[in-house]
């Protein structure tokens, strides 16, 4: 099974009290960056506009596998939860092999009613830049 | 924080320090980050969430009066116990907390001034250990609603007389520009702009870098003599959600000591919507 699929079923299989728990630990999982990378990140193309945190990504192919940098801060728990997500399934992910992000992730993840449409906002807007990025770097019609 | 009209409703770091421990204390985390709490926040802290915990779950509205007496007997607060407030991004959720504790009558409502921001930058301890307070017999004594809350129906009367708004969103969602930005997920709202002759003055001006509040001389600066609101008269606060003009609302009503501010909390979200509502860009 693809590993975003993976990690949804991990999620929709969690007691919808402990989900928050599991993004909790999902976002402690997200790498530290080195500095020259941070450095490089924090550009005004590479922010989110939509995010009332600072965020930066980049996403971009080597040799073929699909890379993803991020940069948010500690004190944005949840959107760094739900990046660490992504990272963690299409990182390092073959092109050829690379599943799409739905764009409900939130709902699929079974996250949307606790997290709430009114502070949504930001995460669906990284949702749908990575997505659109990907789409960008012609892996996926 | 001297000068301020209410400077009793303020509590320093270091107050909170002292105080973390007093039975007649409760100290409430309440944060934009719906995790943010569990990563770390002042020992002894309980969180509320604005949303979760505060938000009836059916309907758009508050909690109804006695699900209120039960969150906070849970929480182990009682009727007369002081409440601090603090949060992330400016205290701006401690202040949406503090406003809906109002709601509900709760007398000793403060905000530690600063937030979690100040707390953090100071070197001072977290924990992640989640304190139990014994349950309490909360009651809700008087209802503020009338006073601090403001319907539609009261915003259109209140537009048609040309009294004064404060409109505390960005100059982009202000200006209507922001629904029209490509690629951008909508909040929900159909219309761009802002209520006739509100006056925009973004909420976290009232705060300085290290999130405390401008002094009370700056803050007469930028809200009597820059957007020309007068102690006396009526106000109406909005932003999208009433989130954002909670904190105005704190800050003109607390720290200013103009007495008739409401909160308007179906903001934008609700006038953008509205079929005929009368919209300025």
């Amino acid at each position: 099974m693809p590993k975003l699929q993976e990690i949804i079923k991990e999620f929709q299989e969690t007691d919808e009290d402990f989900r928050l728990d599991l993004l909790l630990d999902y976002s402690e999982k997200l790498p530290h960056l080195p500095e020259e990378i941070q450095n490089h990140l924090r550009q005004e193309q590479h922010q989110i506009p939509e995010c009332q945190t600072p965020v930066y990504l980049e996403v971009f192919t080597q040799n073929q596998h699909l890379k993803i940098r991020a940069e948010v801060p500690p004190e944005s728990p949840t959107v760094r939860g739900i990046i660490s997500i992504l990272f963690s399934a299409l990182d390092s992910c073959l092109l050829k092999n690379l599943e799409e992000i739905p764009i409900d992730l939130l709902r699929r993840l079974g996250l949307d009613k606790k997290i709430g449409t009114l502070r949504s906002h930001g995460i669906n807007a990284i949702v749908h830049r990575i997505r659109h990025e990907i789409k960008q770097l012609g892996a996926i019609e | 924080m001297e000068n301020y009209k209410h400077p009793e409703v303020l509590v320093t770091t270091d107050w909170v320090a002292e105080h973390k421990n007093d039975p007649d204390v409760r100290i409430v985390e309440s944060d934009e980050d719906i995790l943010l709490y569990e990563t770390g926040h002042i020992p002894n802290t309980i969180k509320i969430d604005w949303q979760n915990d505060l938000q009836d779950p059916l309907i758009r509205d508050y909690l109804p009066p006695e699900q209120f007496e039960k969150l906070l007997a849970g929480k182990g607060i009682a009727s007369e116990s002081k409440v601090v407030f603090y949060g992330d991004k400016n205290n701006w959720w401690a202040c949406y907390a503090f406003w809906a504790f109002k709601l509900y009558g709760h007398k000793n409502c403060l905000i530690m001034d600063g937030g979690r921001q100040k707390w953090i930058s100071e070197g001072r301890p977290l924990t992640k250990d989640v304190p139990h307070f014994p349950k309490t017999k909360y009651q809700v004594s008087q209802l503020n609603e009338k006073s601090i809350r403001a319907f539609r129906e009261k915003v259109i009367l209140h537009t048609r007389a040309k009294k004064a708004l404060i409109d505390v969103r960005s100059p982009q969602e202000f200006s209507g520009e922001l629904l029209h930005m490509e690629n951008y997920p909508q909040e929900g709202a159909l219309r761009g702009g802002h209520i006739p002759q509100a006056q925009n003055v973004p909420w976290a001006k009232a705060v300085k870098d290290d999130g405390t509040f401008r002094s009370y001389e700056e803050l007469i600066e930028i809200y009597q003599v820059g957007a020309k609101l007068k102690a006396e008269e009526d106000i109406i606060a909005y932003c999208r959600i009433g989130e954002r003009s909670a904190h105005t609302w704190f800050v003109l009503t607390y720290l200013l000591g103009y007495p008739k501010v409401k909160n308007y909390d179906g903001s934008w979200t609700e006038w953008g919507n509205m079929v005929r509502a009368p919209i300025e860009r």
